[in-house]
């Protein structure tokens, strides 16, 4: 499985510190981010 | 390259204690600002390093509602959580605009201090005459709004005595030969109407739905708020007010809105700041990138513009020539980058904004986050040196 985060807060040195796969900075990018995966896995 | 020193409580951190020590204990609080202040000898210090901690006393008293704070609510160990609400409904707009001292008193004091809960008894004076007036004073003798009225004595003890405290840090600040960065702060009419009255999801239906209440009750907070942030700038002898502005990045609200709303008078607001003859420093939060080009209408050469996470190269391309500029090392990068990294990035920001003509203060994004570890913040000032002239 893959892990995704986000928020205004976050940023590339976060989602490496974390480990994250990806990240976003607002809901649309989390959709966005989904559908690319989904896609992917399809 | 200047460079300041603003903190808030990593302080707790950088003295080994817990936040909640911070915020009541006002001399060990006032001791640890002035040791960061001379270890570190940045050429601002913000004097909110001691201010914006030593609320406890006086928060307790008033069993403030919009707020949690260290042992309050969260954790000893823990900054202060801001709690969104609506402490104003959507219709009461009117009443706001007619009598807002009258609102003041009988609704939001109420809704933000437990207690000054019986302060919702006060009785409605205005049209009260003669015997009418003499009688209608016998409202006084409600046990709840006796009571209310004796606790307001109580925190307005505790904050004159905070305010002595934040006095004498600023005159020892001074004798060691420190400037303060900011005399003090206030907000602008939207957020002073979306974070304290409305909240988020009020002021968000609000720009539909009550369009014109909502423009006129901006204009009347832009006047309420310029009158007090010029008392309040005269009284401190410092011309510099720091300005945190919430809602206007990209983020969360269109150009439209942005333009129709938050602009307008907050524009008016700072022009007549400056007028007054101080020096409005907002701290444009989180990403304003596409409100670069209409904030570059101010009086140049009037304003610090500090930048949490807008990319500072592209603020001084667009705003060099009309603005100072202040920031933006990023919480990220100081909690959890290596010392090395914080010297990089100190070195972009001299190298491409300060020695290409940028009037930048360097400082982090919104002052040292809580848990920079101590390194950074030495490696932060030693680069500020190295890289500055």
């Amino acid at each position: 499985f893959k892990i995704m985060i986000g928020g205004g807060q976050i940023d590339e040195t976060v989602r490496k510190y974390t480990g994250a796969d990806a990240f976003g900075v607002n809901a649309v990018e989390a959709v966005s981010l989904c559908r690319k995966w989904m896609g992917a896995a399809a | 390259m200047p460079v300041a020193l603003f903190a808030s409580f990593w302080l707790a951190r950088y003295g080994g204690v817990s936040c909640q020590r911070l915020m009541y204990d006002y001399e060990h609080t006032k001791q640890l600002a002035l040791r960061a202040a001379q270890e570190f000898d940045a050429d601002i210090v913000a004097a909110g390093m001691v201010a914006s901690s030593i609320y406890g006393p006086t928060l307790e008293l008033m069993d403030f509602k919009q707020l949690q704070w260290a042992g309050h609510g969260v954790g000893e160990h823990q900054p202060y959580q801001y709690l969104d609400r609506e402490y104003m409904a959507n219709d009461e707009y009117d009443e706001l605009l007619a009598d807002p001292t009258g609102f003041y008193l009988r609704r939001y004091l109420p809704r933000i201090s437990g207690a000054l809960a019986g302060l919702s008894d006060m009785p409605v004076l205005p049209g009260m005459h003669y015997f009418r007036l003499v009688a209608g004073l016998r409202a006084f003798a409600k046990p709840g709004l006796k009571e209310a009225l004796l606790n307001l004595i109580k925190v307005a003890e505790e904050s004159e005595r905070m305010a002595g405290h934040n006095n004498d840090f600023a005159q020892q600040l001074t004798a060691l030969g420190y400037p303060r960065d900011a005399g003090g702060n206030t907000v602008s009419p939207y957020d002073f109407v979306a974070d304290y009255f409305r909240g988020a999801r009020g002021m968000m239906t609000d720009l539909f739905r009550k369009k014109d209440k909502l423009l006129q009750l901006l204009d009347r907070a832009r006047v309420w708020l310029t009158k007090l942030t010029i008392a309040n700038a005269q009284a401190a002898a410092h011309p510099i007010v720091m300005i945190p502005i919430h809602w206007a990045p990209d983020a969360f609200m269109s150009d439209k809105q942005f333009k129709e709303f938050y602009w307008p008078p907050f524009r008016q607001m700072m022009v007549d700041m400056i007028d007054a003859g101080l020096v409005p420093m907002p701290l444009w939060e989180a990403d304003c990138s596409k409100r670069l080009e209409v904030i570059r209408d101010i009086p140049p050469g009037k304003c610090i513009y500090w930048f949490e996470r807008t990319d500072m190269v592209r603020a001084f391309e667009v705003l060099g020539d009309v603005v100072a500029l202040r920031g933006n090392l990023s919480p990220s990068l100081m909690t959890t980058g290596k010392p090395e990294e914080v010297d990089a990035a100190v070195r972009h920001l001299a190298e491409n904004v300060f020695h290409k003509g940028g009037k930048l203060i360097l400082d982090c994004a919104f002052g040292l986050p809580d848990e920079t570890p101590i390194e950074n913040a030495r490696a932060m000032y030693a680069a500020a040196r190295r890289y500055g002239s």
